[in-house]
């Protein structure tokens, strides 16, 4: 890929390269240079009075007691992979029959040679399990973040034929009927988002993201990849009025108010390095499944060599949405120790190995 | 596949006399206003296009604006911009002076902290000093101004001002007239050219990088810049061009025909492969890629709802 041909969701904003940066990289970084020049000009208590403390309500309180994640190996795309979901499913006793499930897959952008999306063999196999256990139907949505051509995206990444084959109906998220949905924690400083209405009337909501680190975010995985739930026709391409109230607040502001009932991570090849559109695929081979969106991402980053408690969003969410603490996870199938795959970070990340 | 398209829009008509996104979803404005125009001049659409026409009228909220949706109250300016393109094109400017009005007063910068303010007016005495946030128009207020809504909003003000006798136009307090106004919208669109030609949504370049461009964004700006003579709109086109071969979009293949057309390009390879395109998907029955695949092959016949000089054709 040339450098002309790089682009990405968030990197591709509209605004000048420093106010992005002000408004979305690293809020403590960016509250940090705020404080320094408010301070170089005499006004840091007024700068201070901008301070605020993110809060939760009761209800958006949801953490488990104990959480399990399981690792299930699956080598490559060209395998039974519905045979691999669908032991990940039973591992959970997830009641699917009679079910409306939405599979969120993450489709941003197709480029030959480059691993941006959730693989169409993963999304077809998803398919197929949820149909074999019961599900009364299954739709696959996605509101890609910068591109309105979805229908080129359906097309070009390979997902089109799997969900021809299946009758599976595809809704552009994006272009769906919206509903104002009341927030469940106060990060972004909102009370309310719309979302998709076929999120939203769906009984089972699944995340399926693709395991790739993030170069705004650290990584993104199933709680990121609700960004594609906030529809385009309100918020425009990219979402900006995301970014502009920060990446990782409004990750953790959707997930409090919409629940990914279950996870499955393709992690058959992820991408490390200067995700999540321009880094380097990486084989890890496998699919990470759970029903702890919380629990299962920073699992993820465990596997890439990563430590969770730096990202964030993840910190935060592990206050009241999901468990964040190893001791607190339980694995099954694989451990963590044993497929885990250092993935390469950009420079402003080297933080997180640690 | 034109017939198939215009009986496909007109049963997929609300009844308030609004076109969703997808059969069965409620009214938006962008179908509507595509479909509108598609139809215009197709017979046996008379009645649905007067229903929609009522839709619009009702649906404009007194400050002369649309929103989005009919589930969505808040007032948008690009909602506003392809509305009052529909109305141009199919019911003349009564009703439009006032969405004029609005998109107007939409336009502006970034909202900045007041510290980079203060930082962009000390440097504004540097004598290299260039403007990095231009005025435009934003998807939705207090974010950035980015291309599409920019593209959308300078094409209904320059149709509405070659429509109508524009010597009473209001200027804004501190804002301009439309003149200045188009003419920095249009400025803001030429700093964002990829290098390559071609519109990214945003930046032509972010934190050093170089993006890349769209076809879809670039068809778009190009439909509202409509400058042949301008050497950014011709690079632009070539980019195009090279970009259409091997586009699996029906939409944005069925965008590039329709700017093309304006450009004095053959469009006809295009259509072509929209068409295989709509023989395999039917387009994902989207509305207002059926609508704007009925527009690209009316521009083939002559009629390009997009060109400047062409209005209303009832």
């Amino acid at each position: 890929m040339s450098k002309g041909e790089q682009s990405s969701q968030d990197s591709a904003s509209g605004l000048s390269t420093r106010q992005y940066l002000l408004s979305t990289r690293d809020q403590q970084h960016t509250r940090r240079w705020f404080l320094q020049a408010a301070s170089s000009l005499g006004v840091a208590s007024l700068a201070g009075c901008t301070e605020r403390r993110p809060t939760w309500k009761k209800g958006g309180y949801r953490k488990p007691s104990q959480s399990r994640v399981a690792i299930l190996k699956a080598a490559n795309y060209e395998g039974d992979l519905t045979d691999v979901i669908l032991d990940g499913i039973r591992t959970f006793r997830l009641d699917v029959a009679g079910k409306r499930v939405l599979l969120k897959p993450n489709l941003v952008e197709y480029e030959r040679d480059t691993v941006i999306n959730t693989h169409p063999a993963v999304i077809g196999a998803a398919i197929e399990a949820f149909l074999k256990l019961g599900a009364k139907e299954v739709k696959v949505g996605e509101g890609p973040g910068h591109r309105r051509d979805t229908d080129g995206l359906l097309l070009a990444s390979g997902l089109y034929p799997f969900l021809k084959d299946t009758k599976t109906q595809f809704v552009d998220l994006n272009l769906d009927d919206i509903r104002r949905i009341p927030l469940q924690s106060d990060y972004m400083g909102v009370d309310s988002l719309y979302f998709a209405d076929s999120v939203l009337q769906s009984d089972l909501l699944v995340s399926m993201p693709k395991l790739k680190t993030h170069h705004w975010a650290g990584m993104t995985l199933s709680m990121k990849n609700l960004f594609g739930i906030v529809p385009g026709i309100k918020y425009g391409w990219p979402k900006n009025f995301l970014h502009w109230r920060g990446i990782n607040e409004s990750i953790v502001d959707i997930n409090s108010a919409i629940r990914a009932h279950f996870a499955i991570v393709d992690g058959i090849v992820g991408m490390e390095g200067n995700g999540p559109i321009q880094g380097t695929p990486k084989p890890v081979g496998v699919l990470v499944f759970g029903d702890d969106p919380v629990a299962v991402d920073a699992t993820c980053t465990r596997v890439v060599g990563l430590n969770p408690e730096k990202i964030h969003y993840l910190k935060q969410a592990g206050e009241f949405l999901g468990n964040l603490e190893e001791a607190m996870i339980q694995q099954v199938g694989s451990q963590v120790s044993t497929v885990q795959t250092r993935f390469h970070v950009i420079e402003g990340f080297r933080h997180l190995r640690s | 596949m034109r017939s198939q398209i215009v009986n496909f829009l007109l049963e997929q008509q609300n009844r308030d006399g609004s076109w969703g996104f997808s059969p069965g979803k409620a009214g938006a404005t962008e179908p509507t206003a595509y479909a509108l125009m598609s139809l215009a001049s197709e017979q046996s659409a008379y009645t649905s296009v007067n229903r929609g026409v009522e839709f619009l009228k009702k649906s404009q909220t007194p400050r002369g604006a649309w929103s989005i949706s009919t589930q969505d109250s808040e007032e948008a300016a690009w909602a506003t911009a392809l509305a009052g393109l529909a109305l141009l094109t199919v019911d003349g400017t009564q009703t439009c002076r006032s969405a004029a009005d609005f998109i107007m007063s939409s336009f502006g910068k970034h909202p900045r902290p007041w510290i980079l303010r203060l930082a962009d007016w000390m440097r504004s005495f540097d004598a290299s000093y260039v403007e990095e946030n231009l005025r435009g128009w934003k998807w939705l207020p207090e974010t950035a101004n980015w291309v599409e809504p920019t593209a959308y909003a300078l094409l209904f003000l320059k149709k509405f001002l070659r429509s109508v006798q524009f010597a009473s136009a209001p200027t804004l307090n501190g804002r301009g007239g439309p003149e200045s106004i188009i003419a920095e919208g249009e400025l803001l669109l030429h700093q964002r050219v990829c290098s390559e030609g071609g519109w990214n949504y945003g930046n032509a370049k972010v934190l050093g990088e170089e993006l890349r461009p769209y076809p879809l964004t670039s068809a778009i700006a190009l439909i509202a810049l409509q400058n042949p003579e301008n050497s950014d709109c011709r690079r632009s086109l070539a980019y195009l061009q090279r970009a259409m071969a091997g586009e699996r979009s029906a939409l944005a293949l069925c965008m590039a025909a329709l700017c093309l057309n304006l450009y004095d390009i053959p469009a006809e390879p295009w259509m072509r492969a929209a068409t295989v395109l709509y023989e395999e998907t039917q387009f994902f029955r989207n509305i207002k890629t059926s609508a704007v695949a009925l527009l690209a092959l009316r521009s083939i016949e002559g009629q390009n709802a997009f060109r400047l000089a062409t209005n209303v054709q009832r």
